[in-house]
């Protein structure tokens, strides 16, 4: 071979390698593109696809118990059953498939459609695609399925918007729901996480503090004993209430955090005065072991432990009700008394109260405040404190708000007053009263 | 490009991609020094290629078992050293807020968090192999097993070491939300289902973390539930969704008035399921519309031929969905007895939206239906609902009457609540009558109606 044929073979040979090479690397960026289990195109490739060419929207098929049958049935036959479903949907779709998460597919649609159009597409693949039964051996596994799609005049952000509408139909049990701009979702989403950071704040620098509400005997008209309200306060001087926080250390886990904070601080409050305070309780506080103990063991250490009165609010059914039978038994064991809050309006169940040896009851806010016009209220408000009386409860009105309210609670028999007529919530405890 | 830089950049690629390639690389800087010499033979080529394709190919495997975004082991490679495995301990964590992020920053930021998340996860834990699962999952393997207080402490520092992690991008603070889940079972078998139980429960009752124990029978749980949504949608396929009819009397005279309505459902056995287990069934898989419906029609046809009144149980939630609601006006307009049906409702939600109930009541008066209120006594039907709604009967709660006789508590309960509905003028039906002393407390009291096995059982006859 001379030098040239030599220089000629050696290109040839190195344009053989390079070609391999390029082979491999594009592999390589295809394997990206592709999902591993079902072949394909996966997530990237879809946004990808709509970044080169918008296309008219999307469309995502989502699994509804696919946890179930992978839990039950345990994965390989999850993953076949992924298989399957993908195989069903693409004999009944004829547009390219994306699997976007384990248990979500996306399409995108060739043409733009309306709300009502879309609407009218959604309901038939819905009914084409409801029930597929994947046989695995001789068992029948059904796969059911929520859709979502956006039908919004530009494609911003529409995986979150998508995302958003399969979140929704999946809470409220619905086949499909659609996407449009005036549901203000993104709103609550924003709020949410505004929120959460404040009160994630608020929590690690113990920014929750007791406000105290005066509760006042009808007979005698002196103040006796003040409910402890939580507040949040935001460090820039804005004092947030418990309707806007308490959902949100519940969500993100500092609640219990919230509840000790605010059952110390009130104690360490009544150390030196002889008033009696209340500390609103929910049933998750009391089914809560850790909260539970530590209410016992403060119990045991204060001073002021006869002198408390635990509100109970009924928010849910109560599952286990041995446990607060055992709650009430032990805190009266150290002289404290117990109250059902809000008695009268929403969750608020007779077979339990007569079971848990109530001390008081607090009348429900709204039939208070309209006590002085309103005959229905009235004709409530009576029953109860006749019921009240028949049980040995004691009876304290809240949302006094008014000089007619309160002579009208007077006039009833109701024992205690509260609201904004005796006092608003104060920051700090008067002292000289 | 010429070739030469092309070769280096496929060089640089296959470096990048793989650590494993460093031979070959070696070969290949090789052949470009023999381009000096000139001395490449045909042999050393093609062996070269070979190598390549071999390369390549591993390449390719091990991508497989690569999650794209954050370079940690996927779930293949889990379920892959799972499997070679004995003494290991598995935890899953789960990212809470992930979709709120994702649906709040856009999905770029979302990457951009769960890249940051994977790095801090596999520093902050170098005896842990982490692992990125789905979306918003990552799995720690810990190779030693752990029995359930070591796990449990274990979850506890995990859980304190992560609670308060924080992505910063740009300006903006995220915080991670997170869920743990592990197994503490003597055997591996179905680690992953145990685990995933585990954190499904965690999530439910809003638990930091949960420990999967084989004594809480989740697997019954879900067989439970798999087997009766079988059975369910069968039934309801094949119309096996029937009303049994229990007889309500006059308290005064002691004769029937009118029957309830019972849905019952069928299995292909023959053996019948109370409501009670099949209804929220039914409502997870969609069905339940289909299966108000079937019981509204068959009522309604069979008292067609009868001549009693009756009363079928709504929920909220039927009254509320139009389609429903349009199904009820359509049967009304249409059936020769809707001025013998009672809608009795039954509350388990708060009613938020009272004058949608109030226009449903309204408009079935119009047809001579009545309205009874459900288990009045218990739950959300209290006194001032009663005010708002416009109801013809209550029905007094069937814990409240059976004790009656026996519990004084009880009883001044019942005796309040005949009081007030006699005030609104609102007629009472006592439920669960089950013995002849609740049957004279209910006349005592002067209750309106009874209902109960003292009187009789639901059956399949009216």
């Amino acid at each position: 071979m001379n030098l040239e044929e030599k220089n000629i073979y050696l290109k040839e040979a190195l344009q053989t390698v390079d070609n391999k090479l390029t082979k491999c690397k594009e592999q390589l960026l295809n394997k990206y593109f592709v999902d591993n289990l079902t072949n394909l195109p996966n997530v990237y490739q879809l946004r990808k696809d709509l970044n080169e060419n918008e296309g008219a929207g999307i469309v995502t098929i989502s699994i509804d118990n696919f946890t179930t049958i992978n839990n039950f049935y345990g994965y390989l036959i999850g993953d076949y059953v992924i298989e399957q479903v993908v195989k069903y949907l693409s004999t009944k779709i004829d547009q390219k498939l994306y699997r976007v998460s384990g248990t979500d597919f996306t399409i995108v649609l060739d043409e733009t459609k309306d709300f009502y159009e879309l609407k009218d597409y959604l309901i038939e693949l819905y009914d084409s695609i409801k029930n597929i039964i994947v046989m695995y051996r001789e068992n029948e596994i059904v796969v059911s399925l929520t859709i979502a799609s956006c039908a919004n005049a530009n494609n911003n952000d529409i995986f979150s918007k998508v995302s958003m509408a399969l979140s929704y139909a999946k809470n409220n049990g619905l086949a499909f729901w659609i996407y449009e701009d005036r549901m203000g979702f993104e709103n609550e989403y924003e709020q949410n996480i505004k929120i959460s950071k404040v009160v994630r704040e608020a929590v690690i620098n113990s920014r929750i503090v007791p406000y105290f509400q005066p509760i006042v005997d009808n007979k005698t008209g002196k103040i006796q004993k003040y409910e402890c309200l939580a507040r949040l306060m935001d460090g820039k001087g804005n004092v947030i209430s418990p309707v806007l926080f308490i959902p949100v250390a519940k969500k993100i886990k500092v609640y219990n955090h919230v509840t000790k904070i605010i059952i110390n601080k009130s104690f360490d409050a009544f150390e030196g005065n002889e008033y009696e305070f209340s500390i609103n309780l929910s049933i998750e506080d009391i089914m809560n072991s850790d909260i539970f103990d530590f209410i016992l063991l403060k119990l045991k250490h204060s001073r002021s432990s006869s002198r408390v009165i635990f509100e109970i609010v009924e928010s849910e059914a109560i599952q286990d009700f041995k446990k607060i039978e055992r709650f009430t038994n032990e805190v009266k064991r150290y002289g404290a008394r117990i109250a059902i809050d809000d008695f009268g309006d929403g969750y608020s169940n007779f077979s339990y109260l007569i079971k848990m040896n109530v001390d008081f009851l607090k009348i429900d806010g709204s039939l208070i405040q309209e006590i002085d016009t309103d005959e229905n209220s009235r004709l409530v408000v009576d029953t109860i404190v006749d019921f009240a009386n028949k049980l040995n409860i004691k009876t304290i009105a809240e949302y006094v708000h008014s000089s007619t309210v309160l002579d009208k609670v007077k006039e009833m028999g109701i024992d205690f007053s509260q609201g904004f007529y005796i006092d608003k919530p104060l920051e700090n405890l008067d002292k000289d009263c | 490009m010429s070739l030469d830089d092309r070769l280096a950049q496929n060089n640089s690629f296959i470096v990048a991609s793989s650590n494993d390639t460093s031979n070959l690389i070696n070969q290949i800087k090789q052949i470009e020094d023999n381009v000096e010499i000139y001395d490449i033979c045909e042999e050393t080529l093609s062996i070269l290629c070979k190598e390549i394709k071999l390369k390549s190919r591993n390449n390719l495997f091990n991508r497989y078992f690569i999650d794209h975004l954050t370079s940690l082991p996927n779930v293949y490679q889990l379920r892959k050293d799972l499997d070679e495995k004995e003494d290991f301990s598995l935890i899953i964590f789960n990212i809470d807020n992930f979709a709120t992020i994702n649906n709040f920053y856009g999905f770029l930021v979302g990457d951009f968090v769960i890249e940051e998340l994977g790095e801090l996860l596999r520093k902050r834990l170098p005896d842990h192999k982490v692992y990125r699962l789905s979306g918003d999952e990552f799995a720690f393997v810990i190779d030693k097993k752990m029995f359930f207080y070591e796990l449990k402490e274990h979850l506890n520092k995990l859980y304190d070491e992560f609670k308060d992690t924080l992505i910063k991008y740009q300006d903006v603070n995220i915080f991670i939300d997170f869920t743990l889940a592990s197994s503490a079972n003597k055997n591996n078998d179905n680690i992953f289902s145990k685990v995933s139980m585990a954190l499904k429960h965690a999530k439910d009752i809003n638990a930091p973390f949960w420990i999967y124990e084989d004594k809480m029978n989740f697997e019954n749980n879900y067989e439970r539930h798999i087997q009766l949504s079988e059975v369910v949608r069968e039934a309801v396929g094949q119309y096996r969704v029937i009303p049994y009819y229990q007889a309500i009397v006059d308290t005064q005279t002691n004769k029937v008035a009118k029957y309830e309505c019972l849905a019952r459902l069928i299995d292909s056995d023959g053996k019948i399921l109370s409501p009670l287990i099949f209804i929220p069934i039914a409502k997870k898989i969609k069905y339940y519309n289909i299966v108000t419906k079937t019981i509204i029609n068959k009522s309604f046809a069979t008292f067609e031929s009868i001549d009693f009144e009756f009363t079928i149980n709504l929920s909220i939630e039927d009254i509320i969905n139009k389609e429903m609601h349009e199904f009820i006006m359509e049967k009304l307009k249409t059936s020769r007895v809707s001025n013998k049906v009672t809608f009795e409702i039954l509350e388990s939600d708060a009613i938020e939206d009272f004058d949608k109930v109030g226009r449903f009541i309204n408009e079935v008066r119009r047809y001579g239906a009545k309205i009874a209120i459900d288990d009045f006594g218990s739950g959300y039907s209290n006194f001032s609902y009663l005010t708002k709604i416009d109801a013809d009967y209550i029905k007094i709660d069937g814990s409240l009457v059976k004790d009656m006789d026996v519990d004084k508590n009880s009883l001044v309960v019942v005796e309040t609540i005949v009081e007030f509905a006699r005030k609104l003028g609102i007629r009472t039906v006592a439920e669960y009558v089950h013995s002849k002393s609740i049957m004279s407390k209910v006349k005592e009291l002067g209750i309106d109606y009874s209902q109960g096995y003292y009187i009789s059982k639901p059956s399949m006859m009216a």
